[in-house]
C-alpha cells in the first residue's frame, strides 16, 4: 500500500522539482570536479584544523567526494596516530584562534572557524569519540552543499552533531604505545 | 561594392587618434571614452545567444545608442541571417585581424538602423585561426568607435569560447529552463574571468508549463546559478518567423518576446524596468492540490 | 560481424542532437539491439543527464582513451532497458583533450562488442566534431526546419567526406508548415539534398521526460514513442514509410526523396 502510494505520488509529482533536485547534485558534483584546485585547499584547511586536535597518518589518509545513488558525500578515511594532549591542543588552539576564547565546542570551534575565512562552506563535523583504540575514522561528513546558503545551519543526520561526544574517559591522558 | 561603400561613407567617424586599420602596437594617442563590451554567452548552443545579440543590438540603437554587434562564430556564422544582412557582408572579422582589410571594410551597416553595424565572423575559417590577443585589440578598437560592443559568443568552451571572452568586459549568460541549459551555464560561468560583471537571461520560458510544473520556473534557475537576472523571453513562435524573414523579433508587433527584449535593452542603459511575471494566477484550489500532488500535472 | 557506429551531428547547437541519440539508442535495444551511447561532448555532457544515468559515472571517456580503465570499466549499464550502455564523457577536460586516433580506436573497441554505436557529436565544426565522426560510419544529421539550422547542417554535410548522412528533422509544427510560417519537411530535404531517416514533430513532453531522465521512448503511451521507434526499424534496415502528416503529396515527394532522386554522396 505505502509503495503504490509513493509510486502514485511521484508519478504525480512536478518534473520540474525532479529536475531542480537531480540539477542540484548533478552540479555539485561537476563544481567540485572543475576546481581541483579549490578541492585541494579545502582539503588542506581541513587537515590543519584536524591537526591542532590528531596526529594524523597522512600517507594513509582518503577524502574524496561520493556521488552515490542516494546521495553527495565528502567521504573521509584519516588513520589516526594519536590524540594530542590537552596542553598540546590548547597550544595549537590558542594560536590559531583569537585571544580569550574559551574551551568550546566542536560546532562553535567549526563557526569561528568559518568566520575566519578559513572554509566558505559551514561543515559540522562529529568529534570522534576518544578511542581506546589506535586508530579511529572521522565519520563520514555529511553532504556540503555547493552554496553557502542551501545546508547552512542545518543539523547534520549524525546524532552527536556539533557536540563532543561524552567520553568515559574525559580529563585522562591519552592511551599510549 | 558600391552598396557597402555608400553606407560606410555615414560610419560614425573615428575619434580623434583612433585609427580605422587595426593597428597592432600603436594604441590610439587621443584618450576616448569606451564603450562597453559585453559578450553573450551561455556554453550550450541553441538557447538564444544569437537572437538576442541581435534584439538588444537593435533595440539599443533604436534607443539611440551606437551599437556593433561582434559575431565570433567562425566558420558556423548566424548574426548576419538573424538581422537579414546576410547578402551584404564580403569582409569578415579575420580579414581585419589580418590586415586585409580595414575595420570600416568590414563593417556592415544595418538595413533599417544607421547606428547598427555587424562585424561578421569568417564563414570558411576556424576558430583556432583568430589569436586571443587580437581578437582583444579589435574589441578595444571598436570600443573606441561605439558605445556598445556586442559580442555574439559560440556554444562551447574552447578556442572560440576563449576567443569571443577575451575582449569583454561584461558578460550576458543566456539560458532556458531545462536541465542541460542550466548545467552547460553554470559550467561557462565557472570558466568567466572573475573580473567580468555577470548577468543572467533566461530565454523560451514557457508560463503554462511552469505553472503545470513541467518546466522549471525563473527563480528554480536563478536559484541554482544565482546570477543578477537581467531578464526574463518568453518562447514564442513569433521568434522563428523573424528569423525566417531575417527582421529581429523587436519589429514584429505584438510580440512579447519582443517587448522583453526591449525591456532589457532598457536595464542595460540603467532604467529600473521590473521583469513582469509571466505566470498567470492560478487559483487557491488549484494551487493547494497542485501542491499536494494531485489534480492534473 | 563487427556493429555499425553512427554519428549524431548538425553544426547547430540545440536542435536535438543529444534528445535523438539517447532515444534512438533506447529504441534501437528495446528492439532487441546490442547498443553503445557515447557521449563526444566532452566539458559539456549532458547524455548522462538526458538518460538519467548522471549519478553513475566514475569513469569516462578520456579515462578509456587515457588507458585509465578498460572501457568495460566506463560503461554504465542502463538498468531499465537490457543491451543499453552509455560511454559518458569527462566532464573536467574540454574537446582539446583527445584525439581522432583515439577515438576511432575506441569506437573500433566498442564496434567489436556491439550492434550500434552511436555517437553524440558536440555542436560546432572544430576539434570535438572531428573527434565525433573519427570512429563513425554514417551520420545521421539532426536539422530544425529553420533557416540557422539548415545552414549548419548544410556546412557540416560538407564536411563528412564520404559516409552516408541522412536527415532527421526535428521539431516540426505542422500547424506552422500549413500557415507557410515554417519550412515543410520537403524543403529542408530538397535544400540540403538528403535522404530523410525521421521526422519529429515539436513536443513540449520532451521538456519534461528530460527533467526527469527518462528518454520519452521508454513510455509507449507518449507520442514521441513511436516516432523513435519508427526512426530505429528504419536505421537497422527495416522499410517503415515515414508519416504523412497531412493528404496533399507530402508523403509523395518525401517518399521520392528517400528513393534518391537526388542522391549526393
Amino acid at each position: 500500500m505505502i509503495d503504490f502510494l509513493a509510486k502514485f505520488f511521484r508519478r504525480e509529482e512536478a518534473s520540474s522539482s525532479r529536475a531542480r533536485e537531480r540539477l542540484r547534485l548533478v552540479l555539485m558534483s561537476d563544481r567540485v570536479s572543475l576546481a581541483p584546485d579549490i578541492f585541494d585547499a579545502m582539503k588542506g584547511e581541513m587537515l590543519d584544523v584536524l591537526r591542532r586536535y590528531l596526529e594524523i597518518d597522512e600517507r594513509g589518509m582518503d577524502v574524496h567526494f561520493e556521488n552515490a545513488e542516494r546521495q553527495f558525500a565528502l567521504m573521509a578515511n584519516i588513520p589516526v596516530r594519536e590524540v594530542k594532549t590537552h596542553d598540546a591542543i590548547a597550544l595549537a588552539r590558542r594560536v590559531a584562534v583569537p585571544e580569550g576564547a574559551e574551551f568550546t565546542s566542536a560546532k562553535q570551534t567549526a563557526s569561528a572557524d568559518a568566520a575566519n575565512g578559513s572554509a566558505a562552506q559551514q561543515a559540522t563535523m562529529t568529534v570522534p569519540r576518544r578511542r581506546r583504540r589506535r586508530r579511529a575514522r572521522t565519520a563520514a561528513i555529511a553532504p556540503l552543499a555547493s552554496q553557502p546558503n542551501d545546508d547552512a545551519g542545518t543539523p547534520q543526520s549524525n546524532d552527536d552533531a556539533g557536540t563532543p561526544q561524552p567520553n568515559d574517559d574525559a580529563g585522562a591522558p591519552p592511551p599510549s604505545g | 561594392m558600391p552598396d557597402l561603400e555608400r553606407d560606410v561613407q555615414d560610419a560614425p567617424a573615428a575619434p580623434a587618434g583612433a585609427s580605422s586599420q587595426l593597428q597592432l602596437d600603436a594604441p590610439s594617442a587621443a584618450p576616448v571614452k569606451l564603450g562597453r563590451s559585453i559578450v553573450v554567452t551561455s556554453g550550450k548552443g541553441g538557447v538564444g545567444k544569437t537572437t538576442t545579440t541581435a534584439n538588444l543590438g537593435t533595440a539599443l540603437a533604436d534607443a539611440g545608442r551606437s551599437v556593433v554587434v561582434v559575431d565570433a562564430d567562425v566558420g558556423l556564422r548566424n548574426l548576419d541571417v538573424v538581422l537579414g544582412l546576410e547578402n551584404r557582408v564580403s569582409k569578415h572579422l579575420l580579414d581585419v585581424i589580418e590586415e586585409k582589410c580595414s575595420l570600416d571594410d568590414a563593417l556592415v551597416r544595418d538595413r533599417v538602423r544607421r547606428n547598427l553595424l555587424l562585424m561578421p565572423a569568417a564563414q570558411n575559417r576556424e576558430k583556432d585561426d583568430v589569436p586571443e590577443e587580437k581578437m582583444a585589440l579589435l574589441v578595444r578598437q571598436l570600443q573606441e568607435r561605439f558605445e556598445f560592443v556586442l559580442i555574439d559568443c559560440p556554444a562551447g568552451i574552447e578556442q572560440g569560447f576563449r576567443n569571443a571572452v577575451v575582449g569583454a568586459q561584461e558578460a550576458i549568460v543566456v539560458t532556458t529552463p531545462e536541465v542541460s541549459a542550466v548545467r552547460d551555464a553554470d559550467r561557462v560561468i565557472g570558466l568567466l574571468p572573475r573580473n567580468i560583471e555577470l548577468k543572467l537571461v533566461v530565454n523560451r520560458v514557457r508560463p503554462a508549463m511552469v505553472k503545470k510544473g513541467t518546466m522549471m520556473s525563473v527563480a528554480d534557475v536563478n536559484a541554482i546559478l544565482r546570477l543578477d537576472l537581467l531578464g526574463v523571453v518568453p518562447d514564442e513562435r513569433e521568434i522563428i518567423i523573424a528569423t525566417n524573414r531575417g527582421t529581429p523579433v523587436i519589429d514584429i508587433e505584438g510580440s512579447e518576446t519582443g517587448a522583453a527584449f526591449r525591456r532589457i535593452a532598457r536595464r542595460m542603459l540603467g532604467e529600473d524596468v521590473p521583469i513582469p511575471s509571466f505566470e498567470d494566477k492560478s487559483n487557491f484550489v488549484t494551487r493547494i492540490m497542485s501542491t499536494l500532488g494531485l489534480g492534473r500535472s | 560481424m563487427p556493429g555499425r557506429a553512427f554519428v549524431i551531428t548538425s553544426g547547430k547547437g540545440g536542435v536535438g542532437k543529444t534528445t535523438t541519440t539517447a532515444n534512438v539508442g533506447c529504441a534501437l535495444a528495446s528492439l532487441g539491439k546490442q547498443v553503445v551511447l557515447m557521449d563526444a561532448d566532452i566539458g559539456l555532457r549532458n547524455l548522462d543527464l538526458v538518460l538519467g544515468l548522471e549519478k553513475r559515472i566514475v569513469f569516462d571517456l578520456v579515462d578509456v582513451a587515457e588507458g585509465r580503465c578498460q572501457p568495460r570499466q566506463a560503461l554504465i549499464r542502463d538498468k531499465r532497458l537490457d543491451g543499453l550502455y552509455l560511454l559518458p564523457a569527462s566532464q573536467t577536460k574540454n574537446k582539446e583533450s583527445i584525439e581522432e586516433d583515439q577515438m576511432r580506436e575506441v569506437v573500433r573497441l566498442l564496434v567489436a562488442e556491439f550492434d550500434v554505436v552511436l555517437i553524440d557529436c558536440p555542436a560546432g565544426i572544430e576539434h570535438g566534431f572531428r573527434n565525433a565522426i573519427a570512429g563513425a560510419d554514417e551520420a545521421i544529421v539532426v536539422t530544425t526546419p529553420e533557416v540557422s539550422a539548415i545552414r549548419d547542417a548544410d556546412r557540416i554535410l560538407g564536411m563528412l567526406g564520404q559516409r552516408r548522412a541522412r536527415l532527421i528533422v526535428n521539431r516540426v509544427r505542422l500547424e506552422m508548415v500549413k500557415t507557410g510560417d515554417m519550412l515543410a519537411v520537403e524543403d529542408v530535404a530538397e535544400i540540403l539534398g538528403r535522404e530523410v531517416l525521421g521526422v519529429v514533430p515539436d513536443d513540449e513532453e520532451i521538456i519534461d521526460t528530460t527533467n526527469r531522465g527518462e528518454p520519452i521512448v521508454l513510455d509507449a503511451s507518449r507520442r514521441l514513442a513511436k516516432t523513435y521507434i519508427a526512426i530505429a526499424r528504419r536505421l537497422i534496415g527495416e522499410d517503415v514509410p515515414l508519416p504523412s502528416f497531412d493528404d496533399d503529396g507530402f508523403f509523395g515527394r518525401l517518399r521520392r526523396l528517400m528513393i534518391g532522386t537526388r542522391s549526393h554522396a
